[in-house]
């Protein structure tokens, strides 16, 4: 019993050693960890802003968009552009007399056709050409 | 003699101060991209991943190779560090732990290299003095390797690295009853593996 006490303090007294005695990490691997830090931080930099003296270079399709006030502004043309000669095709392979037929427009007809006469002396007295020479001078 | 310094080191130990900045505060500001940080990580963290995988593999190429993998890792996981979760220590001692067992997976039967644990050179103690603490140590990491792998992990986080069991439990993935088994047989085989050696290693001047 009293050897095997002995041992365990022995042991006690070897651990204490070996804690006081921890390992010194050389030059060598403390530069290598400090270069992977070093190598890791570089890695998550943003990537650097473009220059800001107007020396960026665009090309022309990307000039146009951005002269017509973007992509959204560019969408929108194109959809209205598309609706525009859709209406067109239609109208020119059906005749036009089916675009006063269709549903809805002839309500609107019937409302122009409620017009008195006077409005429309009124309206056939302005002449749009006049108003547009008298604003040039 | 032996008694006396053991003492006072580990009256030293408790008397340390705690760091003014702790190493998950160093960590965020290495995430932050702080250059200056690493170097003070390093230094605090190095040698208790590079002590531990020495004495678990029992081979100083080893376990460097193993610290610097892990300190790669603690790199990596900066930015996605989990603030009060877990400590960084022990994060990392789980880290270096699965590496060294790594290692030995792939190279069944490590061998002991006797340069692996060299002592820092005492200016107090004589040549002689200074053989027998050699003797020692090589005499603990001899006993160490006849260990069952688990037994000796388990051990050298107990006893030298003085992790508590419930760290010890989370580092090994085990429960703690598990560990406090595993200390005690290992400390059992030790004072086995060292009985004989007594008069070898100088414990009949005490």
């Amino acid at each position: 019993m009293t050897d095997h006490h002995d041992n365990f303090d022995d042991i006690e007294a070897l651990f204490r050693e070996a804690r006081d005695a921890r390992p010194v990490v050389s030059e060598r691997l403390t530069s290598a960890i400090l270069a992977d830090a070093a190598a890791q931080q570089a890695h998550w930099q943003a990537p650097p802003l473009p220059p800001q003296d107007g020396s960026v270079r665009r090309g022309p399709l990307a000039a146009l968009v951005s002269a017509l006030g973007g992509w959204v502004s560019v969408g929108g043309l194109v959809t209205a552009s598309c609706t525009g000669l859709w209406i067109g095709l239609w109208v020119g392979i059906a005749g036009p007399e089916v675009v006063m037929n269709a549903a809805g427009l002839g309500t609107l007809s019937d409302a122009s056709a409620m017009v008195s006469g006077d409005d429309y002396a009124a309206y056939e007295t302005f002449d749009l050409a006049t108003v547009l020479a008298e604003d040039m001078q | 003699m032996m008694g006396l310094r053991g003492t006072a080191s580990a009256a030293a130990a408790v008397m340390e101060p705690e760091p003014e900045v702790s190493d998950e505060a160093l960590l965020v500001l290495f995430a932050n991209g702080d250059p200056t940080v690493a170097a003070e990580l390093t230094q605090r963290l190095g040698p208790r991943v590079l002590g531990m995988a020495m004495r678990v593999l029992g081979n100083r190429a080893e376990a460097e190779d193993v610290t610097q993998e892990a300190m790669i890792r603690l790199w990596k996981v900066a930015p996605d560090w989990r603030q009060g979760e877990a400590r960084v220590s022990t994060w990392l001692y789980r880290v270096t732990m699965n590496l060294c067992i790594d290692i030995k997976r792939r190279a069944r039967g490590g061998t002991l290299d006797l340069d692996a644990v060299p002592e820092p050179p005492d200016p107090a103690a004589s040549a002689a003095e200074t053989l027998q603490n050699q003797a020692r140590a090589d005499a603990l990491q001899d006993a160490l390797m006849t260990l069952p792998e688990r037994q000796r992990q388990a051990v050298v986080l107990r006893h030298i690295e003085e992790l508590t069991n419930p760290e010890i439990a989370g580092i090994m993935e085990i429960g703690v009853e598990a560990v406090e088994s595993l200390t005690a047989r290992g400390k059992r085989a030790l004072a086995k593996a060292l009985a004989g050696r007594r008069d070898e290693l100088g414990y009949h001047d005490d």
